[in-house]
């Protein structure tokens, strides 16, 4: 019976040659533009899904009198907190500084440094391809590469050990690299090294006090916190050491899984504006498909009477057109998962690739999209 | 085999009840060849279809191989349909995406015959009906007379009890008509009892008993031939 209506199906596609193309051209361009929406939406969601218990995560949100919002604080502040709260299971300055040239084998390369606290891999679980996280910054001229800045300098080789001059004068050893980080995620790294390092720099230590608010604080917080008595003890600690306390409104812990938007807020209008195209387009296709089988209806109502009269149950009958349009949809989904991977996702990574990196599309890790692409 | 009576059949709108068939009331024997005639509208297609168990009656009883059958669900109708009952159409209703042998393997695949036993039956049918050499032919790549051997090959390719033809040739010329209407005769002397609709007194002439309609009810009867 199911090979008696795939016949019938192939032979009515066939046939109605023009039609068959109209939908088959529509339900692809449509699918192709759907997944690659998604695709992007499903990327930025799952950017961070490598940070582990993000609910205890926390950056600091700063809003000063005027009603002016950022999320920086005085450098001075996180070491203040760490200190005078047992809260604080580990806490992170995400600091950058400049960007320096990084030498290595005669080679320059012109890559993001931020400064962070050994702390930095206790408060994020990002995974390290080499390197052990307890040590990994202990040392003050330590440096931790991104997958991506290693390949870079090193190419394949595991750059353990190796030593990177870092702007003519300050040599630092590679002791450890991150696995790959998405692009949409909250992390633009590209190296990581000590804060300890920042105090040599007179610029950095003529900033660094409790006038200026320029450094972005992770904490990673007992879950029994409470976070409203927490955040009055920051405010009191502001109030005690800022040099104009008056000029603070208010000191907010807001969960790390705000950051990417309040630090690039444009993210999250390309992403609501993103799903709302997805539904518009998938409409449109669905609006097509009904359309262009409407079309066909009136001869289609004489097969349905002749197969009735034949003995053709009503389930079989539904089964029949089933099987027409699942083959045409199915068709639909492969070449549109080939627009998807040669055409759309390049475009777009030419487009976001230079604000946002590049992504990449994996079977292994991003099968929910194709899940949702046949569902 | 067939026992009507008092059959009813309305089509209403808003503003108008239409009566299809008042009461008409009959009995067609086992092996019987009935034709139906009368002028357009007088309620000819909605007999064939409450006879072909496509449409149930508003009214009265209908009593078909000793059930009755008025008032059946359409899973129930449905059955009893493809197993008992075969259709020849004036415009003959072949599936276009199907070739002359899948057409008439149709309703036996409906029925949940094996492919083996399938393939058997259908060959033997279009050798009886002579049209074998087209087995693998479109519908569209025949003539209307090759059409209409090939729709009542696959009204019969169930071995039906009743056949029931609409203007089985009313769409063919008078060769062709002939050999359609020779086709239903060959078949009716083998057993099988056929109720057709026709406007052809030629055609009707073939039949052993005549029933004439006006405003769905039997105005006349005619015998021509008696059946024991």
């Amino acid at each position: 019976m199911i090979r008696n209506h795939i016949k019938i199906s192939l032979r009515n596609l066939w046939k109605n040659k023009l039609l068959s193309t109209l939908n088959l051209l529509g339900l692809s361009i449509g699918i192709g533009s759907v997944l690659t929406l998604m695709f992007s939406v499903y990327a930025y969601y799952n950017a961070d899904s490598n940070v582990v218990d993000q609910a205890n995560i926390y950056y600091l949100k700063t809003t000063n009198i005027s009603g002016d919002s950022y999320v920086d604080t005085p450098y001075p502040l996180l070491k203040e907190i760490s200190e005078s709260s047992p809260e604080v299971v580990a806490a992170t300055h995400l600091q950058g500084w400049g960007m320096p040239w990084l030498e290595y084998g005669g080679s320059d390369f012109h890559e993001r440094v931020d400064y962070v606290e050994p702390d930095f891999f206790n408060v994020f679980s990002l995974p390290l391809k080499y390197g052990n996280r307890e040590t990994v910054l202990e040392k003050k001229n330590s440096v931790v590469l991104t997958d991506k800045v290693s390949r870079k300098i090193f190419g394949e080789k595991n750059p353990m050990g190796e030593i990177i001059k870092v702007d003519d004068t300050l040599s630092l050893t590679v002791t450890g690299v991150l696995e790959p980080i998405s692009p949409y995620s909250t992390f633009r790294l590209g190296a990581l090294a000590s804060t300890q390092l920042l105090e040599d720099y007179p610029s950095f230590i003529a900033r660094a006090n409790w006038a200026d608010s320029f450094t972005v604080n992770y904490l990673r917080l007992n879950p029994t916190t409470n976070i409203a008595q927490f955040e009055s003890h920051i405010k009191e600690l502001a109030k005690k050491n800022y040099a104009d306390p008056n000029i603070i409104a208010s000191i907010k812990l807001m969960p790390f899984a705000d950051m990417r938007t309040d630090s690039i807020p444009v993210v999250k209008t390309i992403i609501s504006g993103s799903i709302a195209a997805a539904v518009f387009v998938l409409l449109i296709v669905l609006i097509n498909l009904l359309n262009l089988n409407a079309s066909t209806m009136y001869r289609r109502t004489k097969d349905i009477a002749v197969r009735k009269i034949l003995g053709s149950s009503k389930k079989e009958i539904i089964t029949q057109f089933c099987i027409e349009n699942g083959i045409l949809v199915f068709t639909s989904i492969l070449i549109s998962a080939l627009l998807f991977l040669g055409l759309l996702l390049p475009k777009l990574n030419m487009i976001y690739g230079a604000d946002f990196g590049e992504i990449t599309f994996t079977v292994a890790n991003d099968y929910p999209v194709i899940l949702f692409a046949m569902a | 085999m067939i026992k009507i009576t008092d059959l009813e059949k309305y089509y209403a709108t808003e503003e108008v009840r239409t009566i299809a068939l008042n009461k008409l009331s009959f009995n067609v024997k086992k092996g019987e060849f009935v034709a139906v005639m009368g002028p357009s509208g007088c309620g000819k297609s909605t007999l064939l279809n409450i006879l072909g168990l496509l449409d149930d009656p508003d009214g009265g009883s209908f009593v078909f191989n000793g059930i009755e059958v008025a008032g059946f669900n359409e899973r129930k109708r449905a059955e009893l349909r493809k197993h008992n009952i075969g259709f020849v159409f004036q415009s003959f209703n072949l599936i276009d995406e199907l070739t002359v042998f899948e057409n008439v393997e149709l309703p036996l695949i409906y029925t949940g015959v094996k492919p083996a036993e399938r393939k058997e039956r259908v060959e033997a049918v279009l050798e009886k009906m002579q049209i074998m050499h087209r087995r693998k032919h479109f519908p569209q790549q025949l003539s209307g007379g090759q059409q209409q051997r090939v729709a009542v090959a696959r009204a019969v390719i169930n071995n039906p009890k009743l056949i029931l033809a609409d203007e089985p040739t009313g769409n063919l010329d008078s060769t062709n008509g002939n050999e359609v209407m020779d086709l239903l005769t060959e078949l009716n002397e083998a057993g099988t009892t056929i109720i057709m609709v026709t406007h052809s007194e030629h055609d009707a002439k073939y039949s052993h008993r005549i029933i004439r309609m006006l405003d769905g009810q039997k105005v006349t009867e005619n015998i021509l031939m008696e059946i024991s």
